[in-house]
Parts: structure tokens; sequence; C-alpha cells
């Protein structure tokens, strides 16, 4: 193997590895914070991606979309976070349930709204071409992404370490561990709900950020290829839009 | 084995969480049919020392015998199955079925678990309603165990711990949360159990201690610090210290 | 005198139930009743193997369909390439090789609860599935295996669709009255004990890990088995068989109809089927429906049609 096309199969992996990044950020922030389990969070991340794709060719503009589907998939999370999940606090199994059965509603009612077979979206002006690298043309849409999900996890590293939220997080990741090392339950259920009380005024927010996740990286998949269900999108969906 | 040999022989144990030494080396041996009381403020490692017993927790260091066999590593399915049964501090229950029902399955454990066909026996059940008369739960046999009272439950542990007929009972804290007639009337049952069943109490009663123990161990911070008969262990002032004086006071 | 016609009017419902294509002959749709029944009939099976491990013992897996693909499977490939139609020789087989695959994945899965289960349950039957759909020689790949023939009882040929149904008929009532006795015997109720509180039952002397992996194994041979009635119905397998979607399915079907019962998964298999099969010519929204009902019971009604059914039944008669 050649050292350009080792180096171009290195970046591949990193974009990719960005991405998941990206998607399982989302995953981990909501289940680390909000002790929920999200099998929706797959479709959610392509919802996120036909949410964009409708945005393009309404606006023509990536970043509006960038901004958009965010937002979108921000307010679905502050519909169904009280209506659905709210009311089954600590009892995984019964989240884990309740979102197979959200994705299985999301994914085919995509279904319904956009269609059944694979759309494609460009990459953005700008990002739609290659940088030379090492030799080798790499597209530059992919070095985008690497950027996104390092600074991402700048952004996640700074709100953990040096903000008061980060500071409660942390507070009740560890106490949760602490008194689980005990095994009392008592304590730990009450360690649980303080950590969920803590972490209550930032439902929204890490809501939308979940959905933003996934929805900036189901853009990955939207420019570099095309909108289909992946593997990753539809882990807890049956139907698939290519069939 | 000879019959001089102790039944329990607790050699150098050890465990600690995090930084708590929660058992800091402790070691004491129960003779066959012997009563023994392990007494001490919370916190000094007395259910700890109970969980590493029964294998429901690892210990750091040291060994468990019993009848001279080395159980440590031995898991807590396979301790049961050499006679050693527990009576729960905090209630271990199955919930929804009936209290007969709770005692045919410690019943039954000793027939094994893969009987796919027929039904539990008749020979079973009877033997349940009569281990629920003797710990007071005659005409409760059918009641699910979360339908009874909480001094009921505590019956019904140790009736599901007898069911095992077990050589060693580990008693933690039985009359915890009981009215002083239940307390009575349960200190009562236990003093009139088989005497060549081996019993390790934990317990803060002190009455029901004296009443029932032939020999109290005291357990402080982790370590053994007094070990004798209770006229022993009364007279012992580093126990009035540390544990025994707050309950005289009381 | 009670138990006489219990027993009577169960011995008639049983017949009517296997006889259905026979006294339905005349009907205009007996042909397409017949078929959805079967299917309905098929995936009770596989619903009721499901309950023994979600209901009864406590074992929520979400990788079930890997047993049912992998007797499915088994079913197809004896009888292409092993040049037997014998029924007891490919059921056989497809029995065996589900349950040496439980055997095998519930050794390394039977220690861990809850949700943790239920992730290690749904990681290696996506292993499962990566296997089905890249050895492409065995099973065929993304084509699967099509054209399985129908197997062959002594002389008698199944391959007509009402014995093909009298076949599914007959073994769902074989594992209805199996699933039952094992239900009320002292091992089910080993289970029970499991499921409400296994370190109690590890205090009274149970090895429960491997009372655990007893069950599973016990299901994943019966799922195989209803994934080989599956294989015979259809002609087909396919990697979709083994797939998330067809757990997730038998999933809904436990849940709906209510977990911990021998009538729930059965009422929650023609419940789904239904949906699919009925209600999606009607609505081209069937998943939806299905995601609906999901959500639906696990928020309002967590023991399903049955435990629904059985609290206005009480309600009645006080």
């Amino acid at each position: 193997m050649s050292s350009e096309l080792l180096f171009q199969q290195a970046l591949n992996g990193l974009s990719f590895g960005a991405l998941l990044f990206i998607l399982a950020a989302g995953l981990s922030l909501v289940f680390g914070m909000m002790d929920v389990v999200n099998l929706a969070h797959g479709a959610f991340y392509m919802l996120g991606a036909y949410v964009a794709l409708s945005v393009v060719q309404l606006t023509g503009s990536f970043w509006v979309a960038m901004l958009a589907a965010p937002l979108a998939l921000g307010l679905l999370g502050l519909i169904l976070e009280p209506l659905l999940l709210r009311r089954l606090r600590g009892r995984h199994l019964d989240q884990v349930l309740l979102t197979i059965g959200v994705s299985l509603i999301v994914v085919d009612q995509i279904g319904v709204v956009w269609g059944r077979e694979v759309r494609s979206l460009a990459a953005p002006a700008g990002l739609d071409g290659s940088v030379a690298l090492f030799g080798g043309d790499y597209p530059a849409y992919r070095l985008f992404v690497i950027g996104l999900g390092i600074a991402l996890a700048a952004v996640v590293t700074l709100v953990y370490r040096r903000t008061a939220l980060g500071m409660h997080i942390r507070a009740g990741v560890e106490d949760a561990q602490m008194l689980g090392a005990l095994a009392s339950w008592p304590r730990r259920c009450s360690a649980f709900s303080r950590a969920w009380t803590s972490t209550r005024s930032s439902i929204p927010w890490s809501s939308s950020w979940s959905a933003a996740s996934a929805r900036s990286a189901g853009r990955w998949w939207a420019a570099s290829s095309s909108v289909r269900p992946t593997p990753s999108a539809r882990c807890c969906s049956r139907s698939s839009l290519s069939r | 084995m000879g019959s001089d040999a102790p039944l329990i022989e607790v050699h150098e144990l050890s465990r600690s969480f995090g930084g708590i030494r929660a058992l800091d080396s402790v070691s004491f041996a129960v003779q066959s049919g012997e009563r023994r009381a392990v007494i001490g403020p919370n916190g000094a490692g007395k259910t700890t020392l109970f969980n590493v017993l029964t294998g429901e927790i690892a210990p750091s260091g040291g060994s468990v015998r019993v009848a001279g066999d080395d159980i440590t590593r031995l898991r807590p399915w396979q301790r049961a199955r050499r006679g050693i049964a527990r009576m729960y501090q905090r209630n271990e229950l199955f919930a929804p079925l009936a209290a007969r029902e709770n005692v045919a399955l410690a019943v039954s454990a000793r027939a094994g678990p893969y009987r796919f066909v027929g039904t539990p026996s008749p020979a079973e059940s009877a033997f349940a309603d009569e281990l629920l008369t003797r710990v007071g739960l005659a005409g409760r046999e059918g009641v699910p165990a979360r339908a009874l009272s909480h001094g009921e439950r505590r019956q019904l542990e140790l009736a599901v711990a007898l069911a095992q007929n077990p050589r060693v009972l580990l008693l933690d804290e039985p009359t915890a949360g009981m009215s002083p007639a239940e307390t009575a009337r349960i200190t009562e049952l236990i003093a009139g159990l088989d005497r060549t069943l081996t019993i390790v109490i934990v317990e803060h009663d002190m009455d029901v201690v004296f009443r029932l123990a032939d020999r109290v161990s005291v357990l402080h911070e982790g370590r053994v610090i007094a070990d004798g008969t209770a006229a022993d262990v009364r007279g012992d002032t580093r126990v009035n210290e540390v544990y025994l004086g707050k309950v005289v006071v009381r | 005198m009670r138990r006489v016609l219990l027993w009577a009017s169960a011995t008639i419902g049983a017949a009517t139930l296997v006889t259905f294509p026979y006294w339905t002959a005349e009907w205009e749709s007996s042909r397409f009743a017949t078929t959805v029944l079967r299917d309905i009939l098929v995936f009770a099976i596989f619903a009721l193997s499901l309950d023994l491990l979600v209901g009864r013992a406590g074992m929520p897996s979400l990788g079930h369909a890997a047993f049912f693909g992998a007797g499915a499977y088994a079913a197809g490939v004896a009888t292409q390439r092993l040049g037997t139609d014998q029924l007891p020789l490919t059921l056989g087989a497809a029995a065996f090789v589900a349950a040496a695959l439980a055997l095998l994945i519930g050794t390394l899965v039977v220690r861990s609860e809850g949700i943790f289960f239920l992730m290690l349950t749904l990681a290696f039957a996506q292993i499962v599935f990566a296997i089905a759909f890249q050895w492409t020689s065995v099973t065929g790949g993304s084509n699967g295996l099509a054209g399985i023939a129908r197997p062959f009882l002594g002389g008698i040929d199944l391959n007509p669709p009402e014995r093909m149904y009298v076949l599914v008929s007959a073994t769902f009532l074989a594992v209805v009255l199996l699933l039952r006795a094992v239900a009320g015997s002292p091992y089910g109720r080993v289970l029970v004990g499991i499921r409400e509180n296994e370190r109690r039952m590890r205090a009274l002397g149970y090895d429960t890990a491997r009372i655990r992996l007893s069950a599973f194994v016990l299901a994943g041979s019966i799922a195989g088995i209803a994934g080989a009635l599956s294989a015979y119905s259809l002609r087909f397998v396919s990697a979709q068989d083994v797939g998330i979607g067809t757990s997730i399915r038998a999933f809904v079907m436990v849940l709906v109809g209510g977990a911990g019962t021998l009538a729930g998964p059965v009422i929650g298999a023609a419940v789904v089927l239904y949906v699919e099969r009925i209600l999606s010519s009607a609505v081209p929204v069937a998943e939806t429906v299905l995601g609906l009902l999901f959500v639906a019971f696990v928020l309002l009604a967590r023991q399903g049609i049955v435990g629904i059914g059985g609290a206005a039944w009480a309600r009645m008669r006080r």
C-alpha cells in the first residue's frame, strides 16, 4: 500500500470516527446526564439528515440547514422528553422499549414524508472540492467533519471541566458510583434523583444537543454520499428506505 | 473431622471499600451447635462479615472454613448447598409469591431446579406450611409476601432460611423494626431451635443477644475487639467504651 | 365436573384450530385466512419462546431472532444440502442448531442483567446477522435461500397449504402444552423466583446462572422450531429473519399481548400480524401503528392486552 493511500485511509478512518463521536456524544450525554437510554438516537440522526435535505432544497443553503436541523430536532426532543420519557425515570428497560417504538414511528414517517428511495445532497460551496494533501486529493467536506468533531470534543471537555454544570454532572456521576459501591439502594436512588434534579434545568439544552449531534452526523452522510439508512441510522428501525 | 474442631473458622478476613476497611484481619471460630452473637456499633462491619461468609462479597484477604473445608472461593449457591443459610437484614423475599411459595422455593432447592414436568410436590407444600406455623404465620400461607406486615415478613424470612435445613444459620438483625411483642416472640422462637444448629446472630438489641448467645464477638471498625462469654464481654471495659455504654444509658 | 368440561372445550377448541382449512374450505377467502392464521401461529410460537425469557425468567432479550433465523437457515440448509426431506430430521436440525447457538451466546450473556443483558443479546444477534449476510456460500447472503422444499412426514407430503397449516397448528399446540407444563412445574417456579429475586435464589442454593442458561437454550430451541416452520411456510429464508427487526417484532408481540402469560404472546402475534398483513393494505403506515402501539403499551398498559382484560374481568365480577 502506498503511503498516500495509507494516509487517505487514515483520514477516512478519522472522519468516520469523528462522525461516530458526534453521534455518540449525544447518546452518552443523554444517558450520562439524564439517565435515559435512547434507542431512537439513530432514528433522530436519520431524521436530521432529511430535515437538512428539505431545508437545503428550500433555501439552497447548507449553513441554514446546519442551523435549522438541530433546532427542529431539539424541538422534537423538547416535546418528546416530558411527554414520554419523564415518567419512565430510572426504568431503563421501559425506556429502551419506548424509544424502540419511537424509532419505528420516526423511520416509517420519514418514508411517508420523504419517500422511500435514496436521496443525495451535495456538499456546500467551499467544502465541495478537494484539498491536496500529501500528494493526493482529499474531499474538503470530510476534513470539515474532522474539524467539527474536534471542536465538539473541545467544547464538551470545557463544559465538563470548567463550568458549574460540568461540576454538577461530575458530582452526580461520582456520588452514584460511590454510593453504588456501598450497595445501599435507597441512598443510590437519592443520588440518582439528585443528579436528576441538578441536571433537569439543562434538559432542553441536552436534548437539543443530542438531536443536533444526530443531525450533524446525518449531514456527513448526506453530503458525502447520499441520504440512506445506514446500519447505524437503522440501529433500531426495521423498514428500509431503499427497499 | 474431630468433634472438637470448630464448625466455622474465620481466619484473618479482610475487606476494604475504597479507603474504608470494613473488615480488618477478622479471626474467630464457632463450635458446632454454638450460638454466637456478633455485636458492634453501626458500620462496624457486621453485615459485610455476613456477606463474606455467604460469598456475596469476595474478601480481599483471609479465609473461611466450614467443617474443615476451605469455602473462601465458593460461590453463594455452593455455600448454601453446604448448609449455610441466611436471614437478611432487609427482607429478600419473592414479593408476588405466596408465603407458602416463598418457603417452598427454599425447600425445593435440595431437589434441584430441573424438574420440567409435574407440579411442585404436596410434601413440599406441607413442609412449608409446617414451617410457617412454627414461625407464627399459620393462616397466612396463601398471602403474597408483599401483602404481609413488616413483622410477618421477618418471620417469613426466618422460615425461608430454616427451610433450607441448614447446618449454619446466619441471622442478620432478626428483630429489626419489630414491636416488643414481636421481638419477644421471635427471640423465643430462635431460642427454641434445635440445639445442633449452629447460629451466628447480628443484633443490636442486647436483651435478645444475652438471651440467645453462648458467646459474643464484638466488632469495632472492622476488628474483633473482644470475644468471650456474654458475662466476659459485659465486663470488658473497652467494649463498654465503644458500644455497651450507649446501650446501658438508653 | 368443571374440570371435565374445561378439558372437553379445550379439546374441541384445539381440534377446531387444527382443522381450520378443512371446515372453511367453502369460504371464498379460506386460502388467505389459512395463510394468515398459519403465519400468526408461527410467530405465536416464536413470541411464546421469547416470553419464557422475558415474562417468566425476567431476561429481556433483544436478540431472540438469532435463534429464529438459525432454525430457519438450518431447516433450509438441511433440506437443500443434506438431501433429506424428512420432517423429524430437518426440524430436529433446526432445534439443535438454534439450541447450540443459544448455548454459545447464552454462556456469554447470562451473567448480565436488565439493560446490559438486553444490549448484549442485541449485539450478539447483530453478529449472527452479519454472518448470515456475508456467509454467502451457505446462507445465500443478501439473496437468502429461496425455494425451500416443504418436508415429508414419513410418506405424507406436507406441501399442500392445508397440510402445512396442520403441521404449524399442531406444533403450536404442542408448544403451548409444553410451556404450560413448564410454567406450572417446579422449574417454572424457580424461573419466577430468579425473576423476582435472583440474590435470594443464590442464597437458597440455586445455581442461577446455569438455570438462566438452561432457560435461554430452551427458549432458543423453540425459537429455532418457529424459524424452521417459517422457512417451510414461506419457502424462503433471508437475513431479515435474523435481524433486529424480527427481534423487535417478537418483543412487540410479547409486550402488547401481555408478558408472563400464555395467551399474551399469542394475542400479541395476532395483533401484530393483523396490522402488518391486513391493516397495512388499508393504511400504508403499519410500522407507525406498531410503534404507536408499543409506545402506548409501555406507557399506559405494561401488562398488555391480557392484563387489561384481566382487570376488566375482575371489575365486572365485583
